[in-house]
C-alpha cells in the first residue's frame, strides 16, 4: 500500500513541474525567439491626383508624382526634386520597403495590369515606383495590385526616402463620368 | 493488482500532465524609444521558429501601438512574403489556415498599446519546405489618403531536421 501511495505522489509531483520545462531538453521543443525591434513608417503627404490639382484623368496617359509637371518624366538618374513623396523609416533597424497599387472601384475601375507603367489595355492601367538617386527608367519597380517586389532595400532607421509614382492610365474611353479610387499601400518589414 | 492499479494511476497522471496545454507566453515588451509615443509601431519586427514540425504549435505576441491622439482600427492578416530571407522561400499555401490570429481587428485607443497573439499550429501530416517564411501585416484602416502605410512582421520558420 505504501509502494502504491508513495507512486501516486511522485505522480502528483510530476504534475506539478511545468510541462514546458520538463520537456525542454528534448528534440521536439519548438523554439520561438523575436528580436526586440520596432517598425514605424509615415509618408507625406498622403494625397495624389494623377493629374495634379483637381483635374481629371485623360486616357492612355502618363502621369507621374513627380513636383516638376503631372507629364514630366524624372531625369535619367531620379533627382529629389521629382519625388512628390518623402517617406520616412522612424524604425529602430532597417527596413525594406514595398508598394502596391490595387485596381481602382467605382467609376470606369481599371484594374492593374501588373507590368509596369509602360503598359496598359483598353481597361487596364500600369504603374511603377521610382526613388531619388536611383536610373530612370530602368530602376523603376513595377506596381502589382498585390505582392510587388521591393521599392527600396535596406532604408537604414530614422532616414528619409524620396519617391514618386509612374502611372500610365487605360487606353479605352472612360465613359462613367464618376470618380474612382483605390488605395496605395508601402509596407515596411524589417530587413536585417 | 495494487502495483498495477498504482501504476495506471501514475500512468494516468503523467498523461494527463503531458497533455496540459501550454500558456500563452507573457512577453514583456522592450520599451519603445521616446520618439515612438506619437508614431504607430509594431514589435516585434521579426520572429523565428525554430525545430518546428507537423503538429507542432509556435506562437508570440505581436505589440501595436497607436500613436494618433483618437482611437484606431486596425486589420491584422496574414501575407505572403514580398521577399524571403536567405535560404527560406514562400510559405506554403495551405500555411495561411496554420496561423491563428488572436484578434484580427482590434480597436486601439489613442496612444494604447495592445498585445495580439500570433499562432502558427501546422496540423500532423502537413507538408513544408525546409525554411518558410510569412508576414504579419499590420494596418490602421482609418487612413484616409491615397497612399497608406502597412508595418509588418515576419515569421521565419525553420522545420526540425
Amino acid at each position: 500500500m505504501r509502494k502504491v501511495l508513495g507512486l501516486v505522489l511522485l505522480a502528483l509531483a510530476l504534475v506539478l513541474i511545468p510541462v514546458g520545462s520538463a520537456f525542454a531538453a528534448t528534440s521536439d521543443t519548438v523554439a520561438v525567439t523575436a528580436t526586440p525591434t520596432f517598425i514605424s513608417i509615415s509618408i507625406l503627404p498622403d494625397t495624389w491626383n494623377p493629374a495634379g490639382g483637381t483635374a481629371k484623368i485623360n486616357k492612355n496617359t502618363t502621369y507621374y508624382a513627380n513636383p516638376i509637371g503631372a507629364t514630366t518624366a524624372p531625369s535619367p538618374t531620379v533627382a529629389v526634386g521629382e519625388c512628390s513623396f518623402t517617406v520616412t523609416n522612424t524604425s529602430n533597424v532597417i527596413t525594406d520597403l514595398t508598394a502596391n497599387f490595387p485596381s481602382f472601384a467605382g467609376g470606369d475601375a481599371m484594374t492593374n495590369i501588373d507590368t509596369g507603367y509602360a503598359n496598359n489595355s483598353a481597361t487596364s492601367f500600369g504603374a511603377s515606383s521610382y526613388i531619388s538617386g536611383a536610373a530612370w527608367p530602368a530602376g523603376a519597380v513595377i506596381m502589382k495590385a498585390a505582392d510587388s517586389a521591393a521599392m527600396k532595400v535596406d532604408l537604414a532607421a530614422t532616414t528619409d526616402l524620396k519617391f514618386g509614382i509612374a502611372i500610365k492610365t487605360m487606353s479605352g474611353d472612360f465613359t462613367s463620368g464618376t470618380a474612382m479610387t483605390s488605395t496605395i499601400t508601402v509596407t515596411a518589414v524589417d530587413s536585417t | 493488482m495494487k502495483k498495477l492499479i498504482g501504476f495506471l494511476v501514475v500512468a494516468g497522471l503523467l498523461l494527463s500532465a503531458c497533455a496540459q496545454p501550454s500558456a500563452p507566453p507573457v512577453v514583456q515588451t522592450p520599451e519603445p524609444p521616446p520618439e515612438l509615443y506619437d508614431k504607430t509601431w509594431i514589435s516585434p519586427g521579426k520572429v523565428e521558429v525554430g525545430n518546428f514540425y507537423p503538429g507542432a504549435r509556435a506562437e508570440y505576441p505581436l505589440s501595436i501601438h497607436n500613436g494618433k491622439d483618437e482611437p484606431a482600427k486596425f486589420s491584422v492578416t496574414y501575407r505572403e512574403p514580398g521577399s524571403t530571407g536567405e535560404g527560406y522561400v514562400t510559405a506554403p499555401g495551405a500555411a495561411e489556415g496554420w496561423v491563428i490570429i488572436a484578434e484580427p481587428a482590434p480597436v486601439l485607443a489613442a496612444k494604447e498599446t495592445r498585445q495580439v497573439l500570433i499562432a502558427v499550429e501546422m496540423p500532423k501530416g502537413a507538408k513544408a519546405p525546409p525554411k518558410w517564411e510569412f508576414w504579419i501585416a499590420v494596418k490602421d484602416v482609418t487612413q484616409t489618403g491615397m497612399v497608406q502605410t502597412e508595418l509588418a512582421c515576419r515569421w521565419l520558420v525553420e522545420m526540425r531536421k
